[in-house]
């Protein structure tokens, strides 16, 4: 039974560490950080496993500990709110558009997203970046599919116009 | 805006393909396994919920669940049942008994029996007022009534001689008050005659009282010496 354990335990590690890795690094654009909350991300999923739980869906359950320990952070960080935090988006230096323009690729799509409204920012994220189902995004949020699909089209409208307006500051630059 | 929506998807890739390190990979999961092994797999920890859960699981365990809220059901009905009812001798048995053990000192015996003999001669008026009253419980209402005069005295062997006077005082007023309502219930003529005998024999001797008033006719704390006299007068 134990051996069973761990190997659910090393499946999912492997499925999944570099996705929570990712989310995190997303949410707290500190990889230091990112790597603790991996790291309790699986020690938490480890202890429910211990303790019997079933799961119908371990990338959605890993998501969920991973969002609940992100809250966690901020909420013992204490130094700016949350918002404020993702106002200022996925960067490494700055709030300027055109360190936006002046930084690596990668950024460019996280700092959009990051501009979102609050409610279609993990929808268009989880879609986008992890490519996640409809279905496996509402059991991760805990929405519905449908509520899921409305926020998603929604959010990537917003992200259009950012992508117009990206584009027409870049032209004046 | 080709050129941005594509930039765009480009970075979304990018961002995909970001992967913890095979160093940090590592070093992550040699402290999950850590934790892992620390832990006891074969003795999951109790959830909080589980000896509940578990506790009315078990009929035996149920079965006193519900013997326990049919009992204190039972003592709670049995608070207000009067002599004659089937649930008095529980009242008189079990009830006050048990309660009677938890006074620790003689004050606070004395002080129960007092409020038991208040609670026979109330018990005694509304069996009157339901025009319930027969000799039969008036017989077992006053040998509970006499028992308790018999308790009382025993708690207040210890008192000072300063207050047995006063404590003389409460005992023959419930005695009074006994007397009174025996001989206003029209079915107990001949009880009435035998219980009379016997409250006077219950009730403390004039001698005693005249002796501590001699001695503490000039207390003041002791006005009420000539009130309990009077009692005692008119009972012999």
């Amino acid at each position: 039974m134990k051996e069973s354990l761990e190997q659910q335990l090393t499946e999912a590690y492997e499925s999944y560490s570099d996705v929570i890795y990712r989310l995190c690094l997303y949410k707290t654009s500190n990889g230091e950080q990112a790597e603790d909350l991996v790291q309790e991300v699986f020690i938490r999923f480890w202890d429910y496993l211990s303790k019997g739980g079933e799961i119908v869906n371990i990338k959605s359950f890993l998501y969920q500990i991973a969002r609940n320990l992100i809250i966690d952070y901020y909420r013992k960080k204490k130094a700016e709110s949350l918002d404020e935090l993702q106002e200022d988006g996925f960067q490494l230096s700055g709030n300027d558009h055109e360190d936006i323009i002046n930084q690596s690729e990668k950024n460019i799509a996280i700092g959009i997203i990051n501009q979102l409204e609050e409610k279609y920012r993990d929808v268009v994220y989880l879609r986008l970046v992890e490519e996640m189902t409809m279905k496996e995004i509402g059991q991760t949020l805990a929405i519905t599919a449908n509520n899921v699909t409305v926020r998603f089209h929604r959010g990537m409208k917003q992200v259009e116009l950012f992508i117009k307006k990206y584009e027409n500051r870049s032209k004046t630059i | 805006m080709k050129t941005d929506q594509k930039q765009f998807n480009n970075s979304l890739r990018t961002f995909r393909n970001i992967r913890l390190t095979d160093a940090s990979k590592s070093r992550i999961f040699s402290k999950v396994i850590a934790h892992a092994q620390t832990r006891n797999t074969n003795n999951p920890m109790m959830n909080p919920y589980f000896f509940i859960a578990n506790f009315f699981r078990q009929p035996l365990m149920a079965t006193l669940v519900l013997l326990f809220f049919i009992s204190g059901g039972t003592i709670l009905a049995a608070q207000v049942s009067l002599p004659g009812d089937f649930l008095y001798s529980v009242k008189t048995k079990i009830t006050e008994p048990l309660t009677r053990l938890t006074k620790l000192n003689k004050p606070a015996q004395a002080a129960f029996a007092l409020k038991l003999l208040d609670r026979r001669i109330e018990e005694m008026w509304q069996l009157a007022e339901k025009d319930q009253m027969t000799e039969l419980a008036a017989k077992e209402n006053f040998r509970l009534f006499e028992k308790e005069i018999q308790q009382y005295k025993q708690s207040e062997q210890d008192i000072n001689s300063n207050d047995s006077f006063k404590s003389v005082a409460k005992v023959n007023s419930r005695l009074e008050d006994y007397d009174d309502l025996v001989s206003a219930v029209p079915q107990l003529t001949t009880f009435y005659q035998d219980s009379t005998k016997a409250l006077l024999q219950l009730a403390v001797p004039v001698m005693e009282i005249s002796q501590e008033t001699s001695d503490l006719r000039d207390n003041d704390d002791f006005e009420d010496e000539k009130n309990s006299s009077n009692i005692m007068e008119s009972n012999v």
